[in-house]
């Protein structure tokens, strides 16, 4: 591919693939390195055929590699550094206290998830249709409803149920400070 | 005919079904109570995965856990932003913004900067009274333990320790004169920090001067010392009850000991320093103007086993403390709290935009319309209440510090009519039978309705970081994300890539708070116009706007369904140019 070529791809997906990767891997800094190696990969193919499910198949691939070894850590540190700020709020102003533990408790559900289910939802909110998922992660294209019926679902409910122990939990401390 | 499967469900609400199926499930849905519901609930599976998606985009850019103060730097987040953009003077806003701006590159490093050695000076006397303070509160703190601490005594803790950092030095300096609201507000900061100054020597004790001369830091800045150090001491003070201990430890441990001359340079470095030193004046000065509430007896003061390396010690943890737990210290010991419900009459409002004008604190109401705003500044305030389909209701609250005050809102439904550019872009066939199959589903939201173009934006929030404000009203009642239920307004600043040559690239920052951040692109179009293109989930809008800086401007946005390649008809989009670029 051309210069041009792969320039127009970075302007039309960057951000898209930046936003799937950061939400994939809880860290915008590593999501930006991959999609970053993901446009390289792409200025050594010929042409691409379906270009956004190529590069989101590519950037899922480089992530499953090059995570495999230290992903699990790193995620187990992503999850520690979100409870650790939402801890260290305790009393702050509810927006930002509240995003900080929504955060926290969406990583978590997100995590719940299997693989599959995740990364077709994710390709899904970046607005890759059906067949580009299918594409993308090997998968045929009649089963795409039913993974994202499974995860969506999923992911809700993980959500909600956690969410409903936090403010149990919160709850405690609010009588405490209606007291103070 | 057999009832429809959940993957066929979620294929087709998301526009994947081919013609004939979709069609065939629109039928099934339209005389199918039972998948009428499933239809319904998938629709809330949907929009909620989106939602829970979205709070991800929050993630920050180093997610190791954080170092203890270390020589780089600590990044300021957007939320870090965002409250000094409520609280802090323009130029810290500016400082902390470009800060902002330049920390998403990899790799860089925010610029060092050095103080002179008076400004060290004074900060290391800060060093060493957040020490001793720090120790007292622990000290204090364990002989509650053993009555066991419970959550009400730790927040009567905290809110005791404010109030006796600002109050104590007053009380216990000898020749205390009765504070006067007479004054300025700068002449009344400076009056009590005056005061203080004998109070503070005294607690910090022969120790703390020792360890200046030993650092051979003798010099002092009387005025910004003793500004950070009560806001420091008063940080530290509110977070010791629960931190400080631990923190002490955590610091025993470490190897690394930090030396009077460096560690402050890096509680200096920190911008978020300079709003601390205004945010401390305004607290000194307002506890002064209202008549401070002097403690029956003053802090005790705990005598130091080793004082000396003690207090080194304890100042990594309980000025990290500071730094970072300045919000909620701030916030508890200057702030009340509005609490209250939206409702129509009858029934909560969900996803009401509730703002208090002229900061950025706000949020959207919660399922069943309640709301609770914390930090706010004491004094009247003018809470904002919107949601589309009602008209906007504004009401002023009293807020007094450290109370809570309560705000019931009714919202009229809404009787203007909507004389905003609307986008025309025309829908496709699939766009209109999913809209035709909507109407099948159960409790359609309320026929939404604009208020006045002027109203939707009069309410405007700080632009010291962005020169346009965007709202993007969303009339579309089959919103596929939370984005799209709720009104929005953004500012756009922080640069995060060039592109080209007369475009940046844009991040927008989400007013109401509701956690969405998508990017856009903006660019120049000839004297005064804009154009401005941004993506959201599977949605790209653009819009070209021209007129006069401080006016609204307004205009019809294409919006498309990348995936689907469908326009939504809709969307209002107005833009209000806040200053010249």
């Amino acid at each position: 591919m051309k210069d041009e070529d792969v320039e127009r791809l970075f302007r039309t997906y960057n951000t898209a693939l930046v936003r799937y990767l950061t939400r994939r891997l809880g860290d915008r800094d590593w999501a930006e390195e991959v999609a970053q190696e993901t446009f390289l990969r792409a200025l050594r193919q010929d042409s691409l055929s379906s270009e956004r499910s190529w590069l989101f198949a590519v950037a899922t691939n480089l992530v499953r590699d090059e995570a495999r070894k230290d992903e699990r850590r790193r995620r187990h540190l992503a999850i520690l550094a979100d409870e650790e700020r939402a801890r260290e709020m305790e009393e702050p102003e509810p927006s930002s206290l509240e995003r900080a533990q929504n955060a926290a408790l969406a990583r978590k559900a997100v995590d719940s998830l299997a693989e599959r289910d995740r990364l077709a939802l994710l390709m899904r909110e970046e607005g890759l249709d059906y067949n580009e998922i299918a594409d993308a992660l090997g998968l045929s294209v009649g089963s795409i409803g039913t993974t994202l019926a499974r995860a969506r679902r999923r992911l809700a409910l993980v959500y909600e149920a956690m969410q409903a122990d936090h403010r149990r939990g919160a709850a405690g401390g609010g009588e405490g400070h209606a007291a103070s | 005919m057999q009832h429809l499967d959940e993957g066929t469900i979620h294929a087709w609400l998301d526009g994947q079904l081919p013609l004939d199926e979709a069609a065939a499930a629109e039928a099934h849905v339209a005389a199918c109570r039972p998948c009428a519901d499933a239809v319904a609930e998938a629709r809330g599976f949907i929009a909620a995965s989106s939602r829970i998606l979205m709070s991800l985009d929050d993630v920050p850019r180093d997610v190791s856990p954080k170092q203890p103060l270390t020589g780089a730097q600590a990044v300021p987040t957007a939320a870090d932003v965002m409250s000094a953009v409520a609280s802090a003077t323009p130029d810290a806003v500016i400082d902390l913004a470009s800060r902002a701006a330049a920390a998403p590159r990899v790799g860089q490093r925010a610029p060092r900067r050095w103080f002179s050695a008076p400004s060290l000076a004074a900060a290391a006397t800060i060093v060493v009274a957040v020490g001793t303070f720090a120790l007292t509160r622990a000290g204090r703190q364990r002989s509650d333990e053993g009555g066991g601490v419970d959550v009400a005594l730790r927040q009567a803790a905290v809110a005791d320790s404010a109030a006796s950092t600002v109050a104590g030095p007053v009380v216990s300096a000898p020749p205390a004169a009765p504070p006067s609201p007479a004054l300025g507000v700068a002449s009344a900061a400076n009056e009590v920090q005056q005061r203080a100054k004998p109070a503070d020597e005294r607690s910090v004790g022969s120790t703390a001067r020792a360890e200046a001369d030993q650092s051979g830091l003798r010099e002092r800045q009387p005025e910004r010392a003793d500004a950070f150090s009560r806001k420091a001491v008063d940080v530290a003070g509110a977070k010791a009850p629960s931190a400080v201990a631990a923190d002490a430890k955590r610091a025993a441990k470490t190897e690394e000991r930090v030396t009077l001359a460096d560690a402050p340079s890096r509680l200096a470095k920190d911008p978020s320093t300079r709003s601390f030193q205004d945010s401390a004046r305004r607290q000194v000065a307002a506890a002064n103007a209202a008549g401070v509430p002097a403690p029956a007896t003053p802090p005790p003061v705990v005598p130091q086993p080793r004082p000396d390396t003690m207090a080194v010690q304890v100042f990594r943890g309980s000025a990290r403390q500071s730094v970072e737990g300045r919000d909620a210290a701030s916030a508890a010991a200057t702030t009340g709290t509005i609490r209250g419900r939206v409702t129509d009459g009858n029934t909560g409002l969900a996803d009401a935009s509730v703002t208090i004008t002229g900061t950025s604190i706000g949020m959207a109401t919660t399922g069943d319309g309640q709301f609770v705003l914390a930090g706010v500044q004491p004094g009247t305030q003018k809470l904002t209440v919107r949601r589309i389909g009602f008209e906007p209701v504004s009401r002023d609250v009293v807020v007094a510090t450290g109370q809570t005050a309560t705000a019931d809102i009714v919202l009229k439904p809404a009787t203007t009519s909507l004389n905003q550019a609307v986008v025309t872009s025309s829908a496709t066939a699939q766009r209109q039978r999913r809209d035709g199959a909507a109407a099948s589903a159960p409790t359609p939201r309320p026929v939404p309705a604009e208020a006045a173009p002027g109203a939707a934006v009069t309410a405007a929030q700080s632009n010291a970081v962005g020169c346009y404000e965007m709202t993007i009203t969303p009339t579309s009642q089959q919103a596929r994300t939370s984005f799209r239920q709720t009104p929005r307004r953004l500012a756009l600043d922080q640069e995060i890539v060039p592109s080209n040559a007369d475009g940046v690239w844009y991040r927008a920052r989400d007013l109401a708070r509701t956690g969405a951040m998508p990017n856009g692109l903006w660019r120049p179009v000839g004297t005064d116009g804009i154009e401005l293109e941004w993506t959201y989930g599977s949605r790209l809008a653009r819009i070209q706007l021209t007129g006069p800086a401080g006016q609204v401007m307004r205009g019809t946005a294409e919006e498309l369904d990348r995936a689907s390649g469908t326009g939504e008809a809709g969307t209002v989009i107005s833009v209000r140019s806040s200053c010249t670029p």
